[in-house]
């Protein structure tokens, strides 16, 4: 554990300088001093561990390295090439930190956290339903959560209590209600998201293989929302709550049956008087209050959904665990527990004691993310490069930064930037990758044929590179260039941020001198072959 | 809901790019000076690597959620948890196998089954590892698929034809759908995993676009992967292998599109393989073997994990496998390619042979079977034997390890051969020594 | 709920076991005795005094058994066979291969004259798993005196279910695919037929293939409408857990039209397999597997549909019949097979018959 407020002086130096501690003099004294922030911890924590493995880190990324993985990871797209040179050319020596800092503050960023946290809680889906998520308000709902900062914990018990009193959380309805009073699909979607735990496999029987997730987990968990029914009433569609019923028995393997008791993850099953079987609860208004607004739906007087919200997520450290571990796997390419929403006793954690204290800092900070998110990229292993080191194979050990496939909205804005400068959320070549590329956080990346087909023969991309023919896009800022060397270096600044290199150079340059009576449609090949080349499609 | 694949990690090393990428280098020297000199690039050198090659192949009919052995090959007629199909004789003296399989007894000649199969994992997504890949995980790295080693060690890297294809129709599947999205080539790097076709699932955005000319789109493609390699190359880097392994698929599929097309298939054939999807991609494997490919995994989702309605899904699913295999095996041998073909038929484990209340067989790794025919697999052998109610293997016991050898050996390849990993522990094609049952090979 | 039904009770009075599974049971006349169709024979089982004798085998599992005129049984099995029995003589009477594959299922009329009994294998039939049409007739009607064939009558396999009227004019069955076909006994002309699609299956998530269809039918009293059970649909039918489902259609009208089904928030999940009706019209009973939920055997206003009673038995139900009083209710099943201990050691016994006192 890190010694809380006190800190050996002498190893806080050697960690600032980026040595191993065992250089460290042989006198060490002992001072007292604040307690280190997380992005310390991350860096003694990750340190402590290569140390322990006798592995040397690669390292630390350039600034054109950092400049465009900072902008996918906090904006969701790659910095203009005007972008990159005001950050090139900085010479503050904190001007990564305030890279983020005008980051975190951006429209942009919004827009990306709120498509991650979209795609991770509700799933990839079809564009109608995505109109949906929009007009009911889901969307800016998330949206709201990142700008405003707000609290995971309140933001997380909203969504499951889905019962908005106002008019700035209605769209808080729409993660229960889009899944349409399916109660398994809605208890097997919770607890990976809130609680980081797969519970897919307790549906029949006892977990094989993690003791601790039990059938009668999965089955209390589904007990807490199998009152709700979908209602459109005057407020907008909502899930309303019934005072009696959901009382069933599950079967085990052997045919065995158990009563589905309210309970979740060892939480003391809720006292609730179950009917005798084939007795019929009578509805009566006696057992409900009414909701709030006043025109709201009626509310059980004993509701199961606050209950739960009561019972098991107000405190339990589990909502703050999965939130830290899942954005650190989103920043740093898997989870401190991979896979990341698999916490369970069959998954150990690489770095226990980081993953405690970052959830510490979490909860005591107020469950913010933006301050969470902060501190990772801030690390010294965030800001690695991702050349492996020799020698070191063991990706859990952090110690090169671990490339990923772009996600889908973040490949079609840094397309779109590329060839047209700017980009619109809500452009046709956004929808159309959405449903090609769905993964947002692998496990591990496989980039599949069918990705590199679509690639290849989809009309999406060829037709939205064709029809970028305004002055402005880069095939005519590329034509306009003197020689085939500068129109190399423009396209290689536009779409790599970085100049070319002299075989690159000479290679695309034999290209075009073979093409010189039909320049245009050439450069589209170039760029078509760049955005397409592994160098783009990856966060490095 | 979100596509997120359910498995381990990755091994982590990127030492299997290396022969390509010393190929790379020699080709980069020769220069770029022309558009027929990138498609140099596209080549991957045979070299010395053809010495080995036995022109051998495989089709795995991967029974996916695991079969029972009792409607199958190891029938218990006459007892209490023997279910209510019979036994039928076959043309092996004293030999019974399912009275659902009337057309393997006429073959058992050319087949041998194992009936004393005993494995570990009891879960279908660890079972399908371990009888998939030949031993259990041992994480961080990523032990390559049986269709995998066979590819890399007898597979015809210039071929157009993916030397592995998974056939399998069936988008969802459960544990089989996690364990399709995860790693399959392991260690031996993206470009051995599988391309996966299979009815109407099969692969989109596979034609060229009208609006690009077949020259474009080489050049294109060219530009591409010079970058992408370079890209790969200069940081060591396992992601762009990938990216670079899908990609060198493309025009390969491309050309060899009206393969996973069925409906090119003789019709004649395909009334006797039979109507249903299983059954027309085990044609459609025989038909890929014939044009190339070396190994083709053929499933159908898993419609074998019977908990509930046991019988009236074997009554449907053995028959099926019975023709398929019937029909598979003469095709072959009509074609004079069994000598060389090996076809293996398995799930991930048993059933077992107590009856649930659910009319249902549930999971069973102790005492199981599976049968194999061809290149280099005796016939008319059947290895092993489980007690009266077939709790327990009573002789001749199998597990993973020895099929695997076993597999291996039949098809020419050194079983106890190491991998070659810089950096990595030592890991062997079947560890532990594990020997192969003599008794079924030629 | 409607205020005019009223609710009543199950209450457990007497249990017995048997060895194997009871796959089919009938009331003996004397209410004092279980004719029990087995995996492993038809089973005599007294009551009073309790006394449990194997009468003979099939070459497989037993599926049905019937009562005939004196003192006769007929039941048909998964060796495709009817077998005679005089339960008086101990004497199997006649052996009749009525099908190439098992039999499904098998009714005798009310007035024990006739004997229906269907067939059918699912074979791949299409890419999709369709099934293959008849390779024999799905459905044979007997005499059940002379053992004489009269009707051989065409379906889609599997047909799993049959039942003849109460009135012994027609004879319906059930398949697979949800298919009813309905026929006239004296001329073997198809009077109806219609197909719903709740109670099948076709697997999205593991299996491209066909699960469930229709596993009991029964004609309402009046002969004028048919009630069906089985599973709801499910995406997954491996998993078991489609509704505890039945429907009542009227078949007589031009084109039969649903009237009745499982009402809203009284099933739990489970296969259900056998329905019963009251001797006075009272109600019906249903019985099959508990997957989730609190019940397994249940009780249906024959008017409203209403469910007015429910017990959970602990085992799956293949069977129930109301005593001739209509004040009990007898139920037979089974629960899943023990594991063996040793090779040798015989299965503790998991044949299941209990009675329920209607209160």
């Amino acid at each position: 554990m890190w010694p809380a407020g006190k800190l050996l002086e002498t190893s806080m130096f050697f960690i600032c300088v980026g040595m191993t501690v065992t250089n460290a003099p042989a006198q060490q004294v002992v001072v007292s001093i604040p307690a280190p922030g997380p992005t310390e911890q991350i860096d003694h924590f990750i340190a402590q561990d290569w140390a322990d493995r006798e592995i040397e880190p690669a390292a630390r990324c350039s600034d054109r390295d950092f400049v465009r993985r900072l902008y996918l990871d906090l904006a969701g797209r790659v910095p203009t090439a005007q972008e990159t040179d005001v950050f090139l050319e900085d010479q503050r020596e904190d001007k990564r930190q305030h890279l983020v800092d005008t980051l975190l503050q951006s429209e942009d960023h919004v827009h990306h956290l709120a498509d991650v946290l979209d795609a991770l809680l509700m799933g990839r889906t079809d564009e109608g339903k995505y109109a949906e998520r929009a007009a009911n308000h889901w969307r800016s709902y998330l949206e709201e959560f990142v700008r405003q900062n707000r609290p995971w914990n309140k933001v997380a018990a909203e969504i499951l209590l889905a019962r908005p009193e106002n008019q700035s959380e209605r769209g808080a309805v729409w993660y229960l209600y889009e899944q349409n009073n399916n109660h398994q699909a809605i208890a097997e979607s919770i607890a990976p998201f809130f609680f980081g735990l797969r519970i897919e496999c307790a549906q029949c029987h006892d977990h094989m293989i993690v003791d601790e997730i039990k059938q009668s987990d999965y089955w209390g968990l589904v007990a807490f929302f199998n009152r709700g029914k979908n209602t459109k009433t005057k407020l907008g569609p909502r899930v309303v709550e019934s005072a009696i019923g959901g009382f069933s028995e599950f079967a085990d393997l052997t045919g065995s049956s158990y009563p589905n008791l309210l309970s979740f993850l060892g939480s003391p099953p809720l006292n609730e008087k179950r009917p005798a079987a084939g007795q019929d609860q009578e509805d009566v208004d006696t057992l409900y209050v009414s909701g709030k607004p006043s025109d709201a739906p009626r509310v059980p007087k004993f509701s199961r959904r606050q209950a739960f919200i009561e019972q098991v997520v107000t405190g339990n450290r589990r909502i703050a665990l999965a939130m830290v571990n899942r954005v650190w796997a989103l920043l740093m390419g898997r989870g401190i527990v991979h896979p990341f929403d698999e916490m369970d006793s069959m998954h150990p954690p690489s770095h226990p004691d980081l993953l405690d204290e970052l959830t510490n800092h979490f909860i005591s900070s107020g469950y913010k993310m933006r301050g969470l998110i902060r501190s990772i990229v801030l690390s010294r292993a965030y800001q690695l490069s991702s050349r492996q080191p020799p020698g070191v194979e063991d990706p859990a050990s952090f110690a090169w930064a671990l490339e990923r496939p772009l996600t889908a909205e973040q490949m079609a804005r840094s397309v779109q930037l590329a060839v047209r400068g700017k980009f619109n959320n809500d452009a046709p070549l956004l929808h159309a990758f959405r449903q090609q590329f769905r993964d947002v956080l692998p496990d591990n990346f496989v980039a599949p044929v069918a990705d590199a087909l679509y690639l290849s023969n989809h009309p999406a991309l060829d037709e939205f590179i064709r029809a970028s023919n305004a002055p402005n896009h880069l095939r005519a800022q590329t034509l306009q260039q003197p020689t085939h060397s500068k129109r190399i270096e423009l396209l290689f600044n536009t779409i790599f941020h970085r100049p070319p290199a002299a075989s690159e150079q000479k290679a695309i340059t034999d290209y075009l001198e073979q093409r010189e009576s039909d320049l245009g449609p050439a450069i589209d090949q170039v760029v078509w072959s760049m955005l397409t080349s592994a160098e783009f499609r990856l966060n490095h | 809901m979100n596509q997120r694949p359910n498995t381990s990690s990755t091994c982590g090393s990127p030492e299997h790019a290396v022969h390509r990428r010393l190929f790379l280098q020699g080709s980069m020297a020769a220069g770029a000076a022309s558009v027929a000199s990138f498609n140099g690039l596209f080549s991957i050198p045979a070299a010395a690597e053809q010495a080995k090659r036995q022109g051998k192949k495989c089709i795995l009919l991967w029974l996916c959620g695991a079969p029972s052995q009792f409607e199958t090959w190891d029938p218990k007629p006459g007892t209490s948890t023997s279910g209510p199909f019979r036994a039928i004789p076959t043309n092996l003296p004293g030999i019974h196998i399912s009275q659902l399989m009337p057309r393997c007894a006429t073959i058992m000649d050319k087949l041998a089954v194992i009936r004393s199969m005993k494995t570990e994992p009891s879960e279908h997504f660890q079972g399908i590892d371990v009888l998939t890949r030949g031993d259990k995980p041992r994480p961080p790295f990523t032990r390559p698929i049986l269709g995998s080693v066979i590819a890399q060690q007898l597979g015809d890297l210039d071929s157009p034809v993916p030397q592995f294809v998974l056939l399998d129709p069936c988008p969802e599947g459960n544990e089989f759908k996690a364990f399709k999205s995860g790693n399959w080539a392991g260690w031996l790097g993206a470009e051995y995993g599988p391309v996966r076709a299979g009815g109407k699932y099969s692969i989109p955005n596979l034609g060229r676009l009208d609006s690009i000319s077949e020259l474009d789109h080489q050049d294109r493609e060219t530009l591409r992967a010079f970058l992408s390699r370079k890209y790969e190359n200069d940081r060591r880097s396992e992601a762009a292998s990938s990216h670079n392994a899908a990609f060198q698929r493309v025009a390969g599929l491309m050309s060899c599109a009206p393969l996973f097309d069925l409906d090119q298939l003789p019709p004649a054939d395909r009334e006797r393989y039979g109507p249903g999807a299983f059954a027309q991609h085990a044609l459609q494997a025989r038909h890929l073997i014939e044009n190339g490919s070396t190994f083709v995994m053929v499933a159908n989702g898993m419609p074998w994990d019977n908990h509930v309605f046991q019988h009236e899904m074997h009554q449907m699913l053995v028959p099926e496998l019975d023709n398929v295999l019937f029909q598979l095996i003469t095709d072959l041998e009509d074609r004079g390619l069994l000598e060389d073909t090996l076809v293996i038929a398995m799930g991930e484990f048993g059933r077992t042979p107590w009856l649930n209340e659910a009319r249902g067989r549930d999971h069973y790794p102790n005492a199981w079977s599976m049968a194999m025919s061809g290149a280099g697999i005796r016939g008319g052998v059947v290895h092993g034997a489980t007690d009266k109610l077939g709790r327990n293997v009573v002789e001749g016991h199998t597990d993973n390890r020895q099929l695997f050898a076993t597999i291996f050996r039949a098809l020419g390849i050194e079983p106890d051969q190491e991998y070659d990993l810089p950096g990595l522990p030592t890991f062997r094609r079947v560890e532990e020594d594990a020997q192969a049952v003599e008794e079924v090979l030629l | 709920m409607s205020e005019a039904t009223k609710t009543l009770t199950l209450k457990k009075t007497q249990d017995w076991k048997l060895p194997t599974s009871v796959l089919d049971a009938a009331l003996a006349d004397d209410e004092n005795a279980m004719i029990a169709g087995c995996m492993d024979g038809v089973y005599r089982l007294q009551f009073e005094p309790h006394q449990e004798e194997l009468l003979y085998q099939h070459e497989s599992y037993v599926s049905s058994v019937g009562l005939l005129k004196e003192n006769q049984i007929v039941s048909a099995g998964y060796d495709g066979g009817l077998r005679w029995f005089d339960v008086e003589q101990r004497k199997l009477l006649r052996t009749t291969r009525a099908h190439d594959f098992w039999s499904w299922d098998m009714s005798v009329s009310a007035d024990r004259s006739r004997i229906a009994s269907v067939t059918g294998q699912y074979l791949a039939g299409s890419y999709k798993y369709e099934p293959q049409s008849e390779k024999e007739p799905s459905l044979k009607v007997f005499a059940a005196d002379s053992g004489d064939l009269l009707h051989q009558l065409p379906h889609i396999p599997s047909t799993q279910a049959v039942a003849i009227s109460p009135d012994n004019r027609f004879v319906a069955a059930g398949n697979l695919m949800g298919e009813v076909r309905v026929f006239d006994l004296d001329n073997g002309q198809m009077a109806a037929n219609w197909t719903t699609p709740d109670f099948t299956s076709w697997g999205i998530i593991k299996s491209h293939c066909y699960l469930g269809g229709i596993f009991d039918l029964q004609f309402t009293p009046d002969s004028q409408s048919l009630l069906l059970c089985g599973m709801g649909p499910m995406r997954d039918p491996m998993a078991g857990n489609g509704r505890q489902l039945w429907q009542r259609w009227d078949w007589k009208k031009e084109t039969p039209t649903l009237l009745d089904q499982t009402h809203q928030g009284q099933s739990g999940e489970g296969l259900m397999e056998t329905l019963a009706i009251h001797p006075r019209s009272e109600h019906f009973a249903m019985g099959g597997r508990l997957r989730g939920g609190d019940w397994n055997l249940a009780l249906f206003d024959l008017d409203s549909g209403d469910r007015i009673a429910s017990a959970k038995t602990g085992f799956r139900i293949t069977r129930v019949q109301y005593t001739a009083d209509g004040k009990s209710l007898f139920v037979a099943g089974t629960q899943g097979q023990p594991k063996p201990k040793k090779d040798d050691s015989p299965l503790p016994p998991f044949g299941r018959v209990e009675r329920y006192e209607i209160g």
